[in-house]
């Protein structure tokens, strides 16, 4: 198989994903299939224009209706063939849209990557666990010298200059860990696309699109909007990187100096706590976890009957370990564990001394 | 018998003999004409569109021209074009005579369905030319650019004529509804003494199959698009997201009716291939019950899979699954019927007449049309190939190269009878030949392209690495060959329009057909046949 897939090479895109190669097998499948037929059929045709063409206006045709046996294995052969091709893809198709099977494909380290892509007239914005974002449009800016509406390969030949200052707004993966995307638009319907991973589905507002992927080849590839989404749709692209883990873990930090510590500790709560914590005093059963407001310096009453200061210690331990120490009224687990560094942390509590006011410069 | 010399040409003179005629022939004339004349408008754009994409980074159109290039592309072909071109067009001139009848059941409101398509074309040239008047732009008016597909929220949010394209779209409808209705009376009431179901030709099959696939499936676009205008006027909140409603019902609606329609464009099709094919090998039709009920089995499978189109939409996964398994159910009936084609050429006596010249070429390019719809009924390379090239190339393939080019395989085949003249054959095939090879240098490159990522409605690309090199090449590639598509369409043309005046007189039956039409004269008489008509005694198609 691995073989025929290769003879069809040039009318893929680069395989950069574990499911470029499933869906170019069953592409290929397809492939010969269409071949087969079509030999077959034209073929037929072309032997008959020849054999039997009208030699004279008397020629007398044989009056053959039908041919029970004929009709029934020319029905038959294909039905078998489209059903195994069915089943071929619905299976993968399957797993690339079921957000839990992203787990058959981590490491023994457990470790995959949520991504947050939201599309909106004309760009994507693709937030990180860490609050930061990169910005489709600006990766293509600089490349462009100036012009803003071409956009370039599929995979980039060039070695990409790392010092560009539109590289940390790739999208960047890094390589061999599953990533999960989910996607929402802002505004009318886009479809995000990348060719090389074989990945494609449509974002809507005010609801979540997951789909996943692994990335299997470092390279420079472009991701696309698929559905008509206006003037610019055809210039909705940006470059993505598939880079080598710890590459991956310095884009991250770089992304993180962007910001002073208060800005970056609002990004991160907006990305990732805004959902179950509140900044104006609301709490259960609208918010599952406890209000922002004055909750810095508080004490909380624990369940084993202490009670605890809300300082650097208690912050720290509450996203590192958060079931711990349990607030009354709040259950177990319904916080997950937060991988974060120390810097983002601090960025956090920085935040959270003064959530909803920026504090004046000293 | 009539007076030598009178046909339903002659018979009658001046414009308002025309205009208040309940004559089916005429009738389909002047739908004839009318199609024809969209037809050149929609290639106009099309054309447009491959000039903008002959090379990387070019901009001869802007972006919100191509935009409308592309939304004007679709409309026009699929509703003023390739939807009213066989049935309305050629059916209206061949099924009554061809059921031995002297009109439709219901002329009247055959002439009605004509009104009603000159007002709904005439509202769409409205929606497409007056935003380009200064008084128009003056308020606010853009030209129309939310695709053939009004996918909301986009229709909603476009400041494009909307509204007015809905509601040509909408009348359009109806005329589509009135002649299938008259249609499907026709044929089940006017059949002539001894042509029993399974007696009939096959065209009534597929015309039938298609007159019930627009009584039922078109009601529900209609209802869709006034949706749509209510949803622009009164913010009700059925698509916009931003409103609560869900856009993604839109596209339910939208292909329920809009994936029957792919077959009521192509029904018609086969029908008057499998009577070329017959004609011209001077043979009985291999498998006429299974081409029959093939036509049956499609009408009704194809209310069954319109979810294929939205693999990629949120819908489920299950749903995805249904709907692709039945997808597949679909492709069987049409496999089954070229399977009969090619069987009827085996041991026939195969005369390349022009008419045949274009069924053989339905063979070649549908097959191809209908082989690649594959990758897009597995789920797994939809996803790849979703709203890339491959997608265009595909449904081009099914719809030019299957409908299209029966339709222009119909119409010299039934020419001779509808103006009683016979057109150049050498000139003709020629025409065959160009535009078999334009629209296939055309639509093959695409293929490439979109396997290779290429997304549709793009309005410009870059030319600098190695996948871009094939797109260079492959794009400029489509290019030339939509040039040499239309020559060969303004050939094919200017050779009818010539026959007019130089053609010799055509006999009764040029071709040696035996179904009843031919044994008219040509052109017929005002009520299709001079005297009685003798009931049919034999299965069509019986040559030996």
């Amino acid at each position: 198989m691995a073989n025929m897939i290769q003879s069809l090479a040039f009318i893929y895109p680069p395989d950069a994903s574990t499911f470029a190669k499933d869906t170019d097998s069953t592409f290929t499948f397809i492939t010969w299939v269409c071949i087969f037929f079509f030999v077959l059929i034209v073929g037929l045709m072309v032997y008959y224009m020849i054999k039997y063409r009208r030699r004279s206006e008397d020629e007398v045709t044989p009056h053959i209706s039908h041919n029970l046996v004929l009709e029934v294995v020319w029905s038959i052969v294909p039905i078998i063939i489209v059903i195994y091709m069915f089943y071929v893809g619905y299976k993968a198709y399957d797993r690339m849209m079921d957000p839990v099977a992203i787990m058959e494909e981590v490491g023994p380290d457990g470790k995959y990557i949520d991504l947050y892509v939201e599309g909106k007239q004309w760009y994507w914005d693709i937030t990180y666990p860490n609050g930061a974002v990169v910005n489709s449009k600006k990766s293509l800016a600089m490349m462009d010298n100036g012009t803003d509406y071409s956009w370039r390969p599929l995979e980039l030949k060039e070695d990409v200059d790392p010092k560009k200052s539109n590289i940390k707004n790739y999208m960047t993966v890094p390589l061999g860990v599953p990533v999960r995307l989910n996607m929402t638009s802002g505004d009318v319907i886009h479809s995000f696309a990348v060719p090389a991973f074989r990945i494609k589905k449509d974002v809507i507002m005010n609801r979540t699109a997951v789909i996943w992927f692994k990335a299997t080849k470092p390279g420079t590839y472009i991701y696309t909007c698929n559905e008509m989404c206006g003037l610019d749709h055809g210039h909705m692209i940006g470059y993505l990187r598939v880079v080598p883990v710890d590459e991956y873990e310095k884009f991250l930090e770089a992304t993180e100096e962007v910001l002073p510590p208060w800005e970056m500790g609002k990004e991160l709560f907006m990305s990732m706590c805004s959902a179950c914590h509140s900044l104006d005093g609301t709490e259960l059963p609208t918010k599952l976890g406890p209000t922002w407001k004055d909750l810095w310096g508080s004490e909380r009453k624990l369940t084993d009957g202490t009670t605890a200061k809300v300082d650097e210690e208690y912050i720290k331990e509450s996203i590192l370990q958060p079931n711990a120490k349990k607030s009354v009224g709040y259950a177990n687990g319904v916080m997950p564990a937060q991988s974060l560094k120390q810097k983002q942390i601090n960025a956090i509590i920085e935040f959270m001394k003064s959530p909803n006011k920026k504090p004046e410069n000293k | 018998m009539s007076e030598a010399g009178t046909n339903y040409i002659n018979h009658q003179k001046g414009l308002k003999s025309w205009l208040t005629t309940v004559d089916h022939k005429r009738i389909g004339l002047m739908y004839l004409w009318a199609v024809i004349i969209f037809l050149l408008a929609g290639g106009l754009f099309a054309l447009m569109i491959r000039f903008q994409l002959a090379k990387p980074e070019l901009d001869l159109l802007s972006k919100q021209s191509y935009n409308q290039a592309f939304t004007l592309h679709g409309v026009i072909m699929v509703f003023l074009f390739i939807i009213p071109s066989i049935p309305a067009a050629l059916g209206n001139f061949v099924l009554p005579i061809q059921v031995g009848a002297k009109d439709v059941a219901f002329p009247r409101m055959n002439l009605a369905s004509l009104y009603i398509y000159v007002v709904g074309a005439i509202i769409a040239l409205a929606a497409i030319i007056l935003p380009y008047l200064p008084s128009f732009q003056a308020m606010g008016w853009k030209p129309l650019d939310a695709g053939w597909t009004f996918y909301a929220p986009y229709s909603k949010q476009t400041q494009g004529p909307v509204i007015m394209m809905t509601t040509a779209a909408f009348i359009l409808g109806f005329s589509s509804i009135f002649t299938g209705l008259n249609f499907i009376v026709t044929i089940h009431k006017l059949r002539i003494k001894g042509m029993g179901w399974y007696r009939m030709p096959l065209l009534l099959w597929s015309l039938y199959a298609t007159s019930v696939l627009q009584v039922l499936a078109t009601p529900v676009v209609g209802v869709t698009l006034l949706l749509l205008i209510m949803e622009r006027t009164l913010d009700i909140g059925i698509f916009d997201p931003a409103l609560g409603g869900d856009p993604v019902l839109f596209q339910h609606f939208f292909w329920f009716y809009s994936h029957p329609a792919v077959y009521i464009m192509i029904l018609p099709g086969m029908g008057v291939i499998s009577e070329l094919i017959s004609t011209f090998s001077k043979k009985v039709i291999f498998g006429y019950n299974a081409i029959a009920n093939s036509s049956i089995a499609i009408a009704v499978i194809s209310f069954f899979v319109w979810g294929h189109h939205m693999f990629l939409s949120q819908q489920t996964t299950y749903s995805s699954m249904v709907f692709s398994f039945l997808t597949f159910g679909v492709a069987i009936p049409s496999a089954i019927k070229i399977f009969n084609w090619v069987a009827t050429l085996h041991r026939g006596s195969l005369d390349f007449k022009t008419p045949m010249c274009y069924a053989l070429s339905f063979l070649f390019l549908f097959t191809i049309g209908g082989l690649t719809g594959l990758y897009l009924g597995t789920l797994s390379t939809d996803v790849m190939l979703h709203d890339t090239y491959f997608v265009v190339a595909h449904f081009h393939y099914v719809m030019f190269g299957g409908t299209a080019i029966a339709f222009f395989g119909g119409l010299h085949y039934w020419w001779p009878k509808m103006y009683g003249k016979m057109y150049n054959e050498t000139v003709g095939k020629l025409a065959c030949l160009i535009i078999f090879v334009g629209f296939n240098i055309t639509f093959f490159s695409q293929f490439f392209l979109g396997s290779t990522g290429f997304p549709r409605r793009y309005h410009s690309y870059a030319g600098d690495a190695h996948v871009a090199e094939m797109w260079r090449s492959m794009s400029g590639l489509s290019t030339i060959g939509a040039v040499i598509l239309g020559l060969g369409i303004g050939l094919m043309l200017i050779n009818l329009i010539v026959s007019l005046k130089t053609g010799k007189q055509a006999p009764r039956n040029p071709w040696g057909s035996t179904t009843l039409e031919w044994q008219t004269q040509s052109p017929p008489v005002f009520e299709n046949f001079d005297g009685e008509v003798p009931p049919v005694e034999k299965d069509p198609y019986t040559y030996s």
